[in-house]
């Protein structure tokens, strides 16, 4: 009898095993993920925070809409995605690239020394990066000093201190896209760089012919990774600017967290939420539409 | 078979998770046998959690089948917790906060009125109690003072040929900036001054930094009623531009120092600058210790029309979930004790609340130190306890920020600055 003919509660039954093996997972992504989803959802609708809990439909959508600092926030936040999704590939590739190259020495430590950044905790990095671009006798401003440019005040101007951050977050990240790269290099079977050889092709068309098309999987990966954790960018604003100077800085999260727990306004909160779900879901469905690419060669 | 394992697995499961439960049941009721209060406290000196814990020790002993149970928080995220205790009703019995954090917290509806309770409030400064009352009721009682002044690096002053004694050092705004002038030096003459006369930033609380000034000008943050924005006036701008001036037009500050509230203290010490405004006290009374060769000297708190100066009020509060709330005020009433009260102050180089006691041991720390908590005990003005107090930090620094960088004129940072605070007003009222 065709399996799928059967009705679902048997089988559910056929499969019990496996079912309850599954159970304690689901039952944690549903208690801690999903359920807090659809609870902030409804909580969007809602004045709740200092005082009674109070249905208000969608004034704080409305409010949203009317809030200079949302827009400010949201502006902010697009300028990080658009620098650090291009930096962090682009670098990860080119380190991943140079760290698989057959006549490096070392390649291990390297890769090791280039995943450091990921593994240490984005607090700990914010602190010393702090350090290094402190006007006054940070290590940066200490380098260019050499150069005789005169000091520049990275986290505290306006023009300067976004890029800042953004640094920070892309040297936090390469390595793991990195590691990811180095992955999807090693999956490419050395055949096809041996015809090419015979072939003639040069290092270039190697890599425009060869490489990059066989990445293509990685590579989406990593956009669709890199844009999400690009729109979530939070520790690093938190710790080293607190969203200035003037807002400068202040992405949609570190909004979101100001509102629900610096004033306590959840249900405010949880609209900045949704709308940035929403924003990350619409340009990953149409990164999905647009990148995703079938390279398979024969 | 493997049905029969996997059963008997989860039986025992089921087993262990029953005993697990009866066991915490056993220990709460051990532990109801007594009535324990809880106390949630922060940092107020290094050592404070062990000498909040000497002090519980202290009145456990004097009080059997009263257990105090002291949990140190850190400063950071403090209110995201309590609100979150409130919310989950897993509130302590006390915390020790500022008024202007009280005043939060029974916005959300966490605390429990004093009024109706025996407290005892002869021996504390009327004027303290009054400062930390809202809704006309009192929420908690005042146990210490935070100082803060004006402290002067004495071997610049020197050098600049400037007398270090306390009644030739700046009284008013207008000394002050032609003092800052005259010790901003650029010693090389390449435009770039090495020393700057003074320091002051937007970047912590507009407690410490703006509304002392706002103050001193005449000036209110809130309406009389609490219910609009008032900063924006002019005597809120004279205080604004009083700041912007300094960095912008006279240069006595160094530039573009707003990403770090502490960033004003490393200056400091590195020799950058002869002074800071809003200098808290525990900065002063650790720099015997950690900084010996550096002598300070502390002026008078700076006067415009009014004399004024920070001084946070620590006052214990206790939560509206509290099983034992007279226990807990009587715990409270313990802190405020004379002896008790003045090993805190001793502890933190904290300014007293109450008549019959002063802080010797922290006077004696440096002559610096001593005129610093003169100072604020004589001018020292809490932050407003008002449910938006704490939210004035986002709401008015990234506006004086913008004016302090003249991105935005004085004038129009202020009037965005309103409009968002009185839309915040409108919606808590």
């Amino acid at each position: 009898m065709d399996v799928k003919r059967q009705p679902l509660y048997k089988r559910i039954y056929r499969e019990r095993t496996s079912y309850l093996l599954l159970l304690p997972n689901l039952l944690f992504f549903v208690a801690f993920v999903w359920l807090p989803i659809i609870f902030s959802f409804g909580l969007s609708f809602f004045r709740y925070g200092l005082g009674a809990m109070q249905f208000i439909g969608f004034d704080n959508y409305i409010e949203l809409a009317g809030d200079p600092r949302f827009w400010n926030a949201l502006v902010n936040t697009v300028q990080y995605v658009l620098i650090m999704v291009p930096s962090c590939i682009i670098l990860g590739l080119l380190v991943a690239l140079l760290l698989n190259q057959p006549l490096i020495k070392g390649k291990t430590f390297f890769r090791l020394v280039a995943l450091i950044p990921y593994i240490v905790p984005l607090a700990t990095i914010s602190l010393v990066w702090m350090w290094i671009f402190e006007p006054n006798w940070g290590l940066l401003n200490r380098i260019i000093g050499m150069a005789g440019i005169q000091p520049q005040l990275w986290l505290s101007d306006t023009t300067m201190a976004l890029p800042s951050v953004t640094v920070v977050e892309t040297w936090k990240r390469v390595g793991y896209y990195m590691i990811l790269f180095l992955a999807g290099l090693q999956a490419i079977p050395p055949e096809y760089y041996e015809a090419a050889l015979i072939e003639g092709a040069d290092s270039w068309k190697n890599f425009r012919y060869i490489t990059l098309p066989l990445l293509s999987h990685t590579t989406f990966f990593i956009v669709i990774i890199a844009t999400t954790q690009a729109f979530k960018i939070f520790t690093s604003v938190f710790i080293m600017t607190k969203g200035g100077p003037a807002e400068a800085t202040h992405s949609l999260v570190t909004l979101l967290y100001e509102n629900g727990f610096g004033y306590f306004r959840m249900g405010y909160a949880s609209a900045i939420a949704f709308v940035l779900l929403v924003i990350v879901l619409l340009i990953i469905l149409v990164q999905v539409k647009f990148l995703k690419t079938e390279t398979e060669y024969e | 078979m493997v049905r029969n394992r996997m059963f008997t697995l989860l039986c025992l499961l089921v087993l262990v998770a029953g005993m697990v439960y009866a066991g915490g049941e056993q220990e709460m009721d051990s532990a109801s046998a007594s009535k324990t209060i809880t106390v949630w406290h922060f940092p107020w000196s290094p050592n404070f959690e062990e000498y909040m814990q000497g002090v519980a020790d202290q009145y456990m002993a004097a009080n059997p089948g009263i257990t105090i149970k002291t949990v140190m928080l850190p400063w950071k995220g403090r209110e995201a917790k309590f609100m979150a205790a409130i919310a989950s009703k897993e509130t302590p019995d006390i915390t020790l906060v500022g008024a202007d954090v009280a005043a939060k917290l029974e916005a959300g509806g966490g605390l429990v009125s004093f009024d109706g309770f025996n407290v005892d409030t002869s021996e504390i400064q009327p004027r303290l109690i009054k400062d930390t009352m809202f809704k006309g009721k009192m929420w908690g009682l005042p146990l210490a003072i935070e100082t803060t002044a004006v402290p002067y690096n004495a071997k610049m002053l020197r050098e600049a040929g400037i007398s270090t004694k306390f009644e030739d050092l700046p009284k008013t705004w207008d000394e002050y900036l032609a003092l800052a002038q005259k010790l901003t030096i650029d010693k090389n003459g390449d435009g770039v001054p090495e020393q700057y006369g003074t320091n002051w930033n937007p970047a912590g609380s507009i407690w410490g930094s703006y509304v002392p000034f706002l103050q001193s000008a005449g000036g209110r943050v809130f309406s009389e009623d609490g219910k609009r924005a008032a900063f924006n006036s002019p005597e809120g701008l004279e205080a604004l531009r009083y700041f912007v001036d300094m960095h912008n037009k006279y240069k006595v500050i160094p530039p573009g120092m707003v990403s770090s509230h502490d960033a004003m203290y490393e200056v400091f010490l590195g020799g950058k600058t002869a002074s800071i405004i809003g200098c808290d006290g525990d900065f002063i009374a650790d720099l015997p210790r950690s900084y010996p060769d550096m002598e300070i000297v502390v002026g008078p708190t700076l006067k415009n029309k009014e004399t004024v100066s920070q001084g946070w009020i620590g006052i214990g509060v206790v939560f509206k979930d509290s099983k034992y709330k007279q226990e807990a005020i009587d715990f409270i009433q313990f802190l405020a004790r004379d002896d008790v009260n003045q090993g805190i102050l001793e502890e933190c180089g904290y300014v007293s609340v109450k008549t019959t006691i002063t802080n010797k041991k922290a006077a004696a720390i440096s002559p610096a130190m001593a005129t610093a908590m003169e100072q604020t005990r004589l001018y020292g003005r809490p932050p407003l306890p008002h449910p938006l107090s704490r939210d004035l930090n986002g709401l008015l620094l990234p506006e004086l920020q913008a004016a302090f960088l003249g991105s935005k004129t004085p004038e129009k940072a202020l009037e965005d600055a309103e409009k968002a605070v009185q839309k915040r007003l409108d919606q808590i009222n």
